[in-house]
């Protein structure tokens, strides 16, 4: 099993290294950190600290890393639907885990490298008081927003494999962009809510930490991880049980 | 390990309010078997059920003695070469071969190993470092093989595998299934064409409508349809009175003209005592024969009957 995972890795691996790829990884790693610099040669005063960080954060760890994964987690088996290549891999005795493992560790990885390195140009680029601070605490609020994005995105993928893209889009817009800013419970159950409070903890943001606080009570830093590891545990499983029991649509032509 | 290779019971799937295939039941024991259909007859979804991409409707299928859509681990048993293309078109053949290969969790060196024999196997060893986009159908279809028979698997399924092989590529694959049967191994040959497939092996699965026609050797699917009326056209002049005297016997079963009286179609139960008399009408002075065409004694002309029959046209 973990042989087969570790081949789908190797293989999508060794798929991501083309011109065309790169180029969008490496926009997605620039982009950020070229947005930060323009806002700020344009800006006619001094931006607040703390909205500079949100700021950063909006841009690298939520739109930077939802757009890697969104290109390369969401269709993971809608892709090989497409290209007919489903029925081989389906046809190994874990080729279908092997494929959504290795499929979710390669978009995962893929994101996070550029999400790493687009952390550490916007800290910089935005001229935060404490740019190192506010770069670790990206670079780690990247790497758990693409493991558990990574997972969600995959979820779709196979939950709604014809048309996995929009339904993830249409899901980010209503989730996780606008209930996760409502000061409501439901909240609570975005992954944008944990990695806000997140990044108000490590960056020690005084008026987000407020408004946090007042809505839910203060939680600690460990229950937001647990909820992260908790959920990102939770949608793999039932991705790994959907794609083990789903008939998903093969050629019947002759 | 089971005594059958093959078992359905009652096997219905259905697409909606479409039958793909209605009410299988079936039970082979090991061996090699030619599936035969024309395009649509259902053959691809017989294929899917048997590997557990789909799952019946209704009814039960068991493969190498499991159910394939529960037990997974059956289907490192299995080889199946589908008729969908590879759509990798920058992968070299060796790297999507040990991909495929290297699912079957082997490790790295016998996974590059078992690829790089089964390439040199379907004669892919000299192309098998250039990218899959620049292969002909034929490589390709040389390549699906490839991957299918890497793992050593009990039971190869082919569907639709003379597709794309020009005449020489047809009879090294010929020759290549041929030597699989000889060592014992089990075949399931999905296609349309029908003197191919007899010519690798003897047994047959003849589908059509997602029903299964008749299943046996060639002999044996005779034999079923001795009773079938065949259709004898006859050309010359002398029709009518061949008619006349045809209609009277028990083994007439009917008769059409065309339009300028000089083809006669007859339909008989009897060719044997359809040949003899008509070997005595043709001494007479009044009928003069240009042609006689009969189905000949091949599978082919044997499935064309099965398929009238199961039509409703054969009576």
């Amino acid at each position: 099993m973990l042989r087969a995972v570790l081949q789908v890795v190797g293989f999508e691996g060794r798929r991501t290294r083309t011109r065309g790829r790169f180029a969008i990884w490496l926009a997605l790693a620039i982009l950020p950190s070229l947005l930060m610099a323009l806002l700020q040669s344009q800006a006619k005063q001094e931006i607040p600290s703390e909205p500079l960080a949100i700021m950063s954060f909006y841009l690298v760890v939520q739109v930077g890393c939802m757009l890697g994964l969104l290109m390369w987690a969401t269709p993971a088996i809608g892709s090989e639907l497409e290209a007919q290549t489903w029925i081989y891999l389906a046809l190994r005795p874990h080729g279908k885990i092997a494929i959504l493992l290795g499929k979710y560790f390669v978009a995962a990885a893929w994101t996070a490298s550029a999400g790493v390195l687009s952390a550490m140009g916007v800290a910089y680029a935005s001229q935060y008081p404490e740019p190192l601070t506010l770069g670790a605490a990206l670079v780690v609020l990247v790497l758990l927003s693409c493991v558990c994005y990574a997972a969600l995105y995959v979820l779709i993928g196979v939950a709604f494999s014809a048309r996995a893209t929009v339904v993830a889009v249409v899901y980010t817009l209503l989730f996780e962009a606008v209930l996760s800013t409502v000061p409501a419970t439901i909240n609570k159950f975005t992954v944008c809510y944990r990695l806000r409070a997140l990044l108000a903890e490590w960056v020690e943001l005084a008026e987000l930490r407020q408004a946090i606080e007042e809505l839910f009570g203060y939680e600690p830093v460990w229950l937001h991880l647990a909820c992260l590891v908790a959920y990102t545990l939770i949608v793999l499983a039932i991705a790994l049980f959907l794609v083990r029991t789903k008939e998903f649509p093969v050629n019947t032509d002759s | 390990m089971s005594e059958l290779l093959l078992e359905l019971e009652h096997v219905s799937r259905f697409y909606k309010t479409v039958i793909g295939v209605g009410d299988l039941n079936l039970q082979l024991p090991y061996g090699a078997y030619g599936l035969i259909g024309p395009n649509g007859s259902g053959k691809t979804t017989f294929i899917n059920l048997i590997t557990g991409l789909l799952r019946p409707s209704i009814g039960r299928v068991r493969i190498l003695g499991k159910n394939p859509a529960r037990h997974r681990s059956v289907l490192s048993e299995i080889g199946l070469c589908p008729a969908s293309d590879i759509l990798y078109p920058n992968i070299s053949g060796l790297r999507w071969v040990e991909y495929m290969t290297g699912l079957h969790g082997f490790s790295r060196t016998e996974t590059r190993q078992r690829a790089l024999e089964s390439l040199q196997r379907v004669g892919m060893s000299d192309n098998q470092e250039r990218p899959i986009g620049s292969y002909s159908l034929g490589m390709r279809q040389r390549t699906k093989l490839a991957q299918a028979i890497a793992h050593e698997p009990q039971l190869l399924i082919l569907d639709e595998p003379f597709n794309g092989l020009d005449p020489i590529g047809r009879h090294e694959l010929t020759e290549f299934l041929r030597e699989w049967i000889d060592h014992g191994r089990n075949l399931i040959l999905a296609s349309h064409i029908l003197h191919e497939v007899e010519a690798i092996t003897t047994s047959f699965l003849l589908i059509h409508g997602g029903r299964v026609l008749a299943s046996g050797d060639a002999r044996e699917v005779r034999s079923m349809l001795s009773g079938f009326p065949v259709e004898v056209e006859l050309q010359g002049s002398g029709l009518t009175h061949l008619a006349q005297l045809f209609s009277t016997q028990t083994w007439f079963r009917g008769l059409s003209f065309s339009d300028d009286h000089q083809r006669l179609k007859v339909r008989v139960t009897d060719q044997s005592q359809f040949f003899a008399a008509l070997a005595q009408a043709a001494c007479d002075a009044d009928v003069n024969l240009s042609s006689v065409e009969a189905p000949d004694g091949s599978l082919e002309g044997a499935f064309e009957l099965l398929l009238r029959a199961h039509r409703g046209e054969a009576n």
